[in-house]
C-alpha cells in the first residue's frame, strides 16, 4: 500500500540573551559545573522568579519573524514532574497562552514547489539543568548551569510530507532565527534542538495514524535519516497489518536506527497551572508593533535587492543573505570598495574556503569587511599582485593584521621599481639567451616565457605589466645594438 | 525601668535618647524569652552572643550620632522566613540545621532601622499553620491558655513580651488568628506591600508576609520600616505606583464601618453576642454603621483550600534534598524522592502534597481546580461590591475562642476556623486584627479590612478604635503565663 508520510516538529532554540529567563545568571557556557547558578535557579526556598525582559523581546522578535499572531496577555505555567535536573520539580513554561500562535514559514516541497508550514505556538520556558553519570556508573551528578536558560518552542501543525520537507523547514527556521538575532541555533552545541512527530497513514486519509516521537537528533542530518527510517520502519509494521504503538524512539547516530526509550519519559500528567509566583506578560499594541518595525530584513527580500540593486547574479544574492553576518559582511565591504561582483567573488571563494577549513563563523573571524576592502584596494593600486592577495589573505586572516600591514611586515609590496626591475631583467635576459633568439626571431610568444622567470626570480612580488614593458624595451634596444 | 512594659515605639526611644543601651534591653528579653520559651515553645531558636553582638553595634551607630527608628527593638521572625545569621527550620525535621544563603528581604530591612533579631518563633509543619499541622518541634501555646495551641507563635511571644514585634507569614490567616486569640495587632497587608523575598512560600496566590505587635503603634512603625518596592519579589512592583490611599477621617462620624450579617450565624454565640455589643460600641462612638451581605464565605473558604492545596503540591516538589536540607539514604531515583518526603514532610505537608496533586490531575483539573478559580473571582466581586459601599468592613478573625489542643484531629473542622480570614486573602484587601473584647477571659480580636493599598489608613482607624473603645491590655498579670 501506499502511505502518506505526516511530520510535526517540535524546535527548541536557546535565547541568546545576557541572563537566565528568572535571576541574574550569565547565560553562557562554562566547562564548570554549578557556576552560573543562585538561589533562584537551584530552586530555594524564599527565593523568587523575576522575568529577564530580553528574554521577551527576542521571543516576541521570534515570534515576528514567523509571521505569529501576538497575545496582548500571556501566561507562565508550572509543569510539574519529578527529575533532578529540575531544580524546582516543575518546568516554567507557557502552557496555556503563548506569546505567539498561528505563525507560518514558507518552504520547498519536494517537486520544488512553495509550501506553506504552519506553527501552532510559539512559547517561553526554562531550560532545565543536565545530567551526568559518572564513568563507573556508580554516581550521577546534576550540573544546573543551564538550568533556567530562555528557550522557546517552536511548534509546528503535522504539516511536513517527508524528511526533506522536515530538513528544509529546520534550515529555514534557522536561517530566519538566526537573522532575527535571537539565538545562534547550533544544533551539534544543544542551541536549537529538535523532536519529530511522525505517522503514517494511506494515501487519501484524513485521518491521522498512531504516531511516535523521536528525539535525540543532534543534526539537521539526523533528523532527516532518522525520519527516513522510522518511515520505512512503520511502513513495514503497516504493511505487516500490525499497528504502530505510540512511543518515544531515540535515534541512535551509532547504529543508524531508531531504539525505544525506557522508562521516565512514558506519558505524563504534567498537572499544568498558572504560576502564581509570575505576573502575566502584557504586550500592547505599540510595543508589539515597535518589535515588529525593528525586524531586519529577511534573506528573500535581502537577495532581491542585492540583485536588484548590486547586478548580482540570483546565486551569489541566495548564497550571501543565507546567513545575516554574510550579507552584513558583503554590504559592510561594499561601502568601501565599490564593486560587488568582485566582492560577492571573493567573499563566496576565497573567505568561504577559509571560513570552511577553520571552522568559523563570519562574526568570529578577524578578517573584517575593511581588510577585505583594503586588499582588493591595494590589487587595483598595483600595491600587490592578485596571486600574492590571496597570500596576504591567509596571513591576514590568521593573524588578525590589516593587509597593509601583513605586507608591510612580510615585504610583499609590489615591485615597481624600474632600476630594480631591470637588474633582474638583465640576469633573466643573460641566463636565457635561446628564448631571447626566439623573441628575436619573430616568435613573439617567448616573452610569456621570459616575463615568467622574472617573477619566479622576484617571488611573484614583480609588477608583471611593468615587467612586460621594460623586458620589450630591453630586447628592443638589444636588436637595434646587433 | 520595667522593659516588658515597653512598646517598640518607646523602646525605640529610649534607646535612641540612650535611657538604655541595646545590649541591656536585649540582654534582659532574651533571658525573659527564654524563660518562657520552656513553657510556650514559641520560639524554635533563640540567639545568644549574636543578637548582643548585633545590639552593641545599634549602640555604637547611636553613640557616634545616628538615630534608628526600630533602635535595639527585639524581633522575632517566623522560622520559615530566611535570616542568614539562624537556621530555618521551616518547621520540618530536614531543615533542622539549614542555614539559608540570604535574608529576607523584609528582615534586611527591619535590622537596617535598627531592630535586633533574637530568634525565630515556631511554625507548623513546612511553614503551614501551627493549629493545622504538628511540626516536629510541637505546638506553640497561647499564653492565656495554654490548653489552646496559637495559630502563630510569635502572637503569643508578643503577648508575653517575649519579643516586642514579629514577622509571620500570613495566608489562610494564621497570624491574624494568632493575633486575635492572643490580644496583639496583626497586619496582613496588601499583597505587594512587603516583599516575600525570603519567606518560603507554599501558595503563591496567598502567602504573605505580616506583621504584629502588642501596640498599634508599633505596628505602624514596623510597617513603614519594611514597606516597599523590591526588585526580588515582582509583586512589590505595585509599590512603585502612587496606589497608596490618602488619609480617612479623623473622627467617627467620618467614617462607615460595614457589618455583615453572616458573621452573627458564623461564630458561635457567646462570640455572637460580644460582636453585638461591639458593633453597639461603634455606633454609639458615632461610626456610621451599614450593613453587607457576605454570601460566598462558605464556598470561599473550600476554593481557598482546592487552590492552596493545589499551589502547595507543587511548590513542595523542590523538596528533593539533592540541593539543600537532608536527603535520606536511597539505593534509586524513585527511593530517593520516596524517602526524602516522608523525612522532609510531616502529616499536614504530606495531605497537601498528596491532594494537591489529585485536585490538578487530569479531570480534577477542570472539576475542582477551575471551578475554585471562579467561586475565587465571584469573591472577589462580592468583596469589591462591598467595598464600594463603607470606608472598612468588620470581620470577626476566629469563629471561637475556646478551641482546644485536642480538636486537633478534626482536620476538616480545622480548615472550617478560617472562614473568616481565608476569604479575605482571596480579596487581596489589607486586613489588621486587633483586641475587641474578652470572652471569659481570653482575649478576642476582630479583623478590620480596608481597601486595596490602604494598610497606613488601617493602621490610624485601628488607632481611633483603640482610643474610643475599651480593650484589655495583653499580657497583663490576669495572663495564664504573663
Amino acid at each position: 500500500m501506499s502511505y502518506e508520510v505526516v511530520i510535526g516538529l517540535e524546535v527548541h532554540v536557546e535565547l541568546h540573551t545576557q541572563s537566565k529567563l528568572f535571576c541574574a545568571c550569565p547565560n553562557r557556557f562554562v566547562p564548570d559545573p554549578n557556576v552560573n547558578t543562585c538561589s533562584v535557579c537551584l530552586g530555594f526556598p524564599g527565593a523568587l522568579p523575576r522575568l529577564n525582559s530580553e528574554a521577551v523581546s527576542l521571543a516576541l522578535l521570534a515570534s515576528l519573524a514567523l509571521n505569529c499572531e501576538i497575545a496582548s496577555i500571556s501566561y507562565f505555567d508550572r509543569k510539574n514532574y519529578f527529575y533532578p535536573d529540575m531544580p524546582k520539580g516543575y518546568q516554567i513554561s507557557q502552557y496555556f497562552e503563548p506569546i505567539g500562535r498561528n505563525g507560518h514559514i514558507d518552504i520547498e516541497d519536494d517537486r520544488g514547489e512553495l509550501k506553506r508550514i504552519c506553527i501552532g505556538r510559539v512559547h517561553m520556558e526554562e531550560d532545565a539543568g543536565k545530567l551526568v553519570h559518572s564513568l563507573a556508573g556508580d554516581a550521577s551528578m546534576v550540573d544546573y548551569n543551564r538550568a533556567g536558560v530562555p528557550l522557546i518552542e517552536i511548534v509546528t501543525e503535522p504539516d511536513l510530507r517527508s524528511s526533506g520537507e522536515a530538513r528544509r523547514y529546520l534550515e529555514k527556521l534557522k536561517g530566519i532565527l538566526e537573522y532575527v538575532r535571537v539565538s545562534d541555533c547550533k544544533m551539534e552545541e544543544g542551541s536549537l534542538r529538535c523532536d519529530a512527530n511522525i505517522s503514517l497513514r494511506p494515501m487519501g486519509s484524513t485521518i491521522l495514524g498512531s504516531k511516535t516521537e523521536l528525539k535525540n537528533m543532534n543534526s539537521f542530518k539526523a533528523v532527516e535519516k532518522s525520519l527516513e527510517h522510522e518511515i520505512r520502519r512503520q511502513k513495514k509494521i503497516l504493511d505487516s497489518g500490525s499497528h504502530v504503538i505510540t512511543q518515544t524512539l531515540r535515534w541512535d547516530d551509532n547504529s543508524q536506527q531508531t531504539i525505544a526509550m525506557r522508562g521516565k519519559l512514558q506519558a505524563h500528567d504534567y498537572r499544568c497551572f498558572t504560576d502564581p509566583e509570575l505576573a502575566p506578560i502584557e504586550l500592547t499594541e505599540a510595543e508589539i508593533e515597535k518589535a515588529r518595525s525593528s525586524l531586519p530584513e529577511m534573506a528573500e527580500a535581502r537577495a532581491c535587492r542585492f540583485v536588484k540593486e548590486y547586478g548580482l547574479p540570483d546565486y551569489d544574492a541566495r548564497v550571501l543573505t543565507a546567513s545575516r553576518s554574510m550579507a552584513d559582511y558583503f554590504e559592510n565591504c561594499l561601502k568601501l570598495y565599490d564593486n560587488p561582483k568582485l566582492v560577492s567573488n571573493w567573499v563566496m571563494g576565497e573567505l568561504t574556503a577559509r571560513l570552511n577549513s577553520t571552522g568559523l563563523d563570519i562574526e568570529q573571524c578577524a578578517f573584517l569587511p575593511d581588510h577585505l576592502a583594503e586588499l582588493l584596494n591595494m590589487v587595483d593600486e598595483n600595491v600587490i599582485s592578485g596571486k600574492i592577495a590571496k597570500d596576504v589573505l591567509d596571513k591576514s586572516f590568521e593573524k588578525g593584521k590589516s593587509p597593509r600591514q601583513v605586507v608591510e611586515d612580510e615585504g610583499l609590496l609590489q615591485i615597481s621599481d624600474q632600476s630594480e626591475l631591470e637588474t633582474v631583467i638583465d640576469v633573466v635576459i643573460a641566463g636565457n639567451p635561446e628564448s631571447v633568439d626566439n623573441y628575436l626571431g619573430g616568435k613573439t610568444k617567448a616573452i610569456g616565457f621570459l616575463v615568467g622567470q622574472v617573477m619566479k626570480e622576484t617571488r611573484g612580488k614583480a609588477n608583471p605589466q611593468l615587467v612586460n614593458e621594460l623586458l620589450v624595451k630591453k630586447l628592443q634596444e638589444q636588436q637595434s645594438q646587433h | 525601668m520595667n522593659y516588658f512594659d515597653l512598646t517598640a515605639v518607646k523602646a525605640a526611644e529610649a534607646v535612641n535618647n540612650k535611657e538604655i543601651s541595646a545590649r541591656h534591653l536585649i540582654e534582659n528579653i532574651l533571658e525573659h524569652c527564654i524563660d518562657l520559651n520552656k513553657k510556650l515553645n514559641t520560639f524554635t531558636y533563640i540567639a545568644g552572643t549574636e543578637a548582643l553582638e548585633h545590639a552593641d553595634s545599634v549602640d555604637q551607630k547611636i553613640n557616634s550620632g545616628y538615630s534608628m527608628p526600630l533602635a535595639g527593638v527585639p524581633i522575632a521572625i517566623g522560622d520559615n522566613i530566611a535570616y542568614k545569621e539562624m537556621p530555618a527550620g521551616l518547621g520540618s525535621g530536614a531543615f533542622r540545621d539549614y542555614k539559608p544563603p540570604f535574608s529576607a528581604a523584609a528582615v534586611e530591612k527591619l535590622i537596617g532601622a535598627g531592630a535586633v533579631v533574637i530568634g525565630k518563633t515556631n511554625t507548623g509543619d513546612m511553614g503551614i499553620a501551627l493549629n493545622k499541622a504538628l511540626s516536629p518541634a510541637g505546638p506553640a501555646l497561647n499564653p492565656w491558655n495554654i490548653n489552646r495551641i496559637s495559630e502563630s507563635a510569635g502572637a503569643a511571644a508578643l503577648a508575653v513580651r517575649q519579643c516586642m514585634l514579629i514577622l509571620e507569614s500570613d495566608s489562610e490567616g494564621a497570624l491574624r488568628q494568632g493575633a486575635a486569640t492572643c490580644g496583639v495587632f496583626g497586619l496582613r497587608p496588601t499583597p505587594g506591600r512587603i516583599s516575600r523575598y525570603g519567606l518560603n512560600i507554599c501558595s503563591g496566590s496567598f502567602d504573605q508576609v505580616g506583621l504584629a505587635a502588642a501596640a498599634v503603634a508599633d505596628v505602624s512603625l514596623a510597617f513603614q520600616a519594611v514597606v516597599g518596592y523590591d526588585e526580588r519579589d515582582i509583586l512589590t512592583s505595585v509599590s512603585r505606583e502612587s496606589r497608596v490611599k490618602s488619609e480617612p477621617g479623623k473622627i467617627p462620624n467620618e467614617i462607615k464601618l460595614a457589618f455583615s450579617p453572616e458573621s452573627f450565624d458564623l461564630i458561635d454565640p457567646i462570640s455572637a453576642e460580644k460582636l453585638s455589643q461591639f458593633r453597639e460600641r461603634c455606633s454609639s462612638h458615632g461610626f456610621i454603621l451599614v450593613e453587607t451581605p457576605l454570601k460566598l464565605l462558605n464556598n470561599a473558604l473550600k476554593a481557598f483550600y482546592v487552590i492552596t492545596y493545589a499551589e502547595t503540591s507543587s511548590t513542595f516538589a523542590r523538596f528533593d534534598g539533592i540541593r539543600y536540607g537532608r536527603a535520606a539514604e536511597a539505593d534509586n531515583l524513585e527511593d530517593l524522592y520516596y524517602k526524602t518526603r516522608r523525612l522532609t514532610f510531616g502529616h499536614e505537608a504530606q495531605r497537601r502534597s498528596v491532594f494537591g496533586t489529585y485536585l490538578l490531575s487530569k479531570g480534577n483539573f477542570e472539576h475542582y481546580y477551575q471551578q475554585a478559580l471562579k467561586v475565587w473571582s465571584l469573591v472577589k466581586q462580592e468583596f469589591a461590591e462591598t467595598m464600594s459601599n463603607c470606608d472598612f468592613l468588620v470581620l470577626p478573625t476566629v469563629k471561637s475562642t475556646a478551641l482546644k489542643e485536642s480538636e486537633d484531629s478534626d482536620f476538616l473542622k480545622l480548615l472550617d476556623e478560617d472562614i473568616f480570614t481565608a476569604p479575605v486573602t482571596m480579596t487581596g484587601l489589607p486586613s489588621l486584627t486587633l483586641p475587641a473584647w474578652r470572652e471569659n477571659n481570653f482575649p478576642a480580636g476582630i479583623q478590620l479590612i480596608g481597601h486595596p493599598f490602604s494598610d497606613e489608613m488601617l493602621i490610624n482607624i485601628a488607632d481611633i478604635i483603640k482610643a474610643e473603645i475599651e480593650y484589655p491590655v495583653p499580657g497583663n498579670s490576669e495572663g495564664e503565663a504573663g
